[in-house]
């Protein structure tokens, strides 16, 4: 970042986030609100997500894990929920590998 | 998804390129290429995030690659954002802390000058004479203590008026039990006291010395205009006698001078410079906001306070490069502001970490709404703070609400100004006074360009003065 030098405490603090900051882009949509989604917005003002309130999208399409669990880490989330509505706390809890 | 670039103001100091990013106040200097891809993507302008890279290739002689990296960098620090979180604040709502930390007590509301543009009225506060009873004061000392939590953090006392030297043994006595409190139960607690200095002794001097208190003296200008605006009662001048009984305190190098500043006094150069030599630790000044036009500054009085503000700065500057500390305080405050980045909702921390006890119990938002039964937020004797209450009050004065700042880049810096000044003028403490926005805009302005230059010349000198733990990443 040698074009852009970050000067004061602040500044160096948003250097030294790695990614997007995540708490910036989600505040305006699921992370707040509690409705999957994908929390940036795809498709301008219109429909900023989707796949709203499916789950079952949500889980496989969303890359941020704060609403539900990654489809990569845990592929087998979902295999014994056969209806959302009805079977929904079938829905395993995430283990905390951390 | 559309990207937009988001707020930012860019300013240039010595040959260098800076710019300030109004949501975050993050602060960067950037080279000519940055300033180019900022140019070419236009200030307010919208583009889809696929037609980002190829707009800037098709306006900057540069490899895909570079630009690719470029755009990255803009996006990582939140400067090239999806356009509905554009000037949208990064920060957390600031949260009314369930508990108090500082409580400034009004020991008496009396005062043996009468100078003309006080809020208080001669600090009698829309109401009679009267001082603080041990009692009362040892009741706010046990409630300040027992409210708020215990995370280590300091608590604060300041002793205020009126004028508080007239009712010093409540003032000692305070302070000693207070003390004594703090040693019971291991938590630390700093002293203040804001006095016209008319009344203090070499005990009083010895005393507030001993205990550590930051002494703040009011003192407007240097002899006959001084004494033009802080006389006695009876109209005699107050200037000779409060320099000749605050020496103690100047020896003891714990006094700071705050000058309110009205069209009687505009040349602060001279204020400054000369209180400084007299050997106070620093000197503050502050436009008064009296609501009396033969006191409040119009907007060519603004212009010469910022023009003595610049050239103190100046000095300031040129000083900090020699790695001395010249006592300005309004610089070394802003810089404080500039270099930790300040962004909040609240301008003050009025009803979230601090409140005002006056001499019958009642707890207002600050020491200047006393006396004001709106924003009374809880009595002493009655439980302390009335939750709901605070939070309403709170709740109306959040930047949020404030529509005429919701264009201005200055607005999470400034957070829409004084509360009280809001409510003198406007009846409300939620409606902004805009009189004072220019000239913060361009005093803010000039604190950018003080930090960019002392950082550029002596980066030593931000880490001895205003922020110890950092290291420069220079």
């Amino acid at each position: 970042m040698s074009r852009i030098k970050a000067i004061n405490v602040k500044a160096q603090k948003m250097a030294e986030a790695t990614t997007r900051d995540v708490r910036g882009y989600a505040f305006s949509d699921c992370c707040a609100s509690f409705a999957p989604g994908w929390e940036v917005g795809t498709q301008d003002d219109s429909d900023p997500c989707p796949w709203k309130s499916d789950l079952t999208l949500c889980w496989n399409t969303c890359y941020w894990m704060g609403q539900v669990p990654d489809h990569l880490s845990y592929p087998d989330w979902f295999d014994e929920c056969g209806n959302v509505n009805s079977d929904w706390r079938t829905l395993c809890t995430v283990p905390d590998n951390g | 998804m559309n990207v937009v670039l988001d707020e930012m103001i860019g300013l240039e100091t010595d040959g260098n390129d800076y710019v300030f990013h109004v949501p975050t106040s993050s602060f960067y200097e950037v080279d000519s290429t940055i300033l180019k891809a900022m140019e070419t993507l236009g200030g307010d302008q919208h583009h889809h995030e696929d037609a980002v890279v190829p707009a800037l290739e098709a306006g900057m002689d540069l490899p895909r690659e570079d630009i690719e990296g470029l755009v990255k960098d803009l996006v990582g620090l939140r400067l090239l954002v999806p356009q509905e979180l554009r000037g949208k604040p990064a920060h957390d709502p600031v949260p009314p802390g369930e508990g108090i930390r500082n409580l400034v007590l009004h020991v008496a509301h009396t005062c043996n000058l009468a100078c003309g543009y006080c809020y208080a009225e001669q600090g009698l506060y829309k109401g009679k004479a009267t001082i603080m009873e041990p009692e009362r004061a040892y009741e706010y000392v046990d409630w300040l203590f027992d409210q708020a939590e215990d995370d280590g953090g300091e608590l604060g006392l300041t002793f205020f008026g009126g004028e508080p030297l007239l009712n010093w043994p409540v003032v000692e006595a305070t302070a000693r039990y207070a003390r004594k409190k703090s040693e019971e139960t291991g938590r630390k607690i700093r002293f203040g006291i804001t006095t016209n200095g008319t009344l203090v002794t070499p005990d009083i001097a010895e005393f507030l010395n001993e205990i550590g208190a930051l002494v703040t003296v009011s003192i407007d200008a240097i002899k006959e205009k001084n004494d033009r605006l802080r006389p006695y009662n009876s109209g005699r001048g107050s200037y000779d006698i409060v320099m000749e009984r605050t020496k103690p305190l100047l020896d003891a190098g714990i006094a700071v001078a705050r000058v309110t500043v009205t069209k009687v006094n505009l040349d602060v150069v001279h204020t400054v410079e000369t209180l400084l030599a007299a050997g106070f630790r620093e000197v503050g000044c502050s436009p008064v906001d009296a609501k009396n036009e033969a006191y409040d500054l119009n907007g060519a009085d603004y212009e010469r306070l910022l023009a003595g503000f610049q050239i103190l700065v100046d000095r300031f500057v040129e000083e900090a490069i020699a790695g001395r500390k010249y006592g300005f305080s309004n610089i070394m405050n802003i810089l404080k502001a500039i270099h930790n980045g300040h962004n909040k909702s609240y301008p003050c921390g009025a009803g979230i970490q601090m409140v005002a006890g006056a001499p019958n119990g009642k707890m207002s938002l600050c020491h200047r709404f006393v006396g004001e039964d709106d924003f009374v937020l809880g009595s002493v004797q009655e439980g302390g703070l009335d939750k709901k209450k605070r939070l309403q009050v709170l709740d109306d004065i959040h930047l949020d609400q404030r529509s005429d700042c919701s264009t201005c880049w200055a607005r999470f810096i400034c957070s829409g100004g004084c509360h009280h000044v809001n409510f003198l003028f406007e009846g409300d403490p939620s409606q902004t006074y805009l009189t004072h926005c220019d000239w913060l805009r361009a005093w803010y302005r000039t604190g950018l360009e003080a930090y960019s230059r002392i950082l550029q010349n002596n980066p030593a000198f931000i880490q001895q003065f205003i922020d110890p733990g950092w290291v420069c990443a220079n």
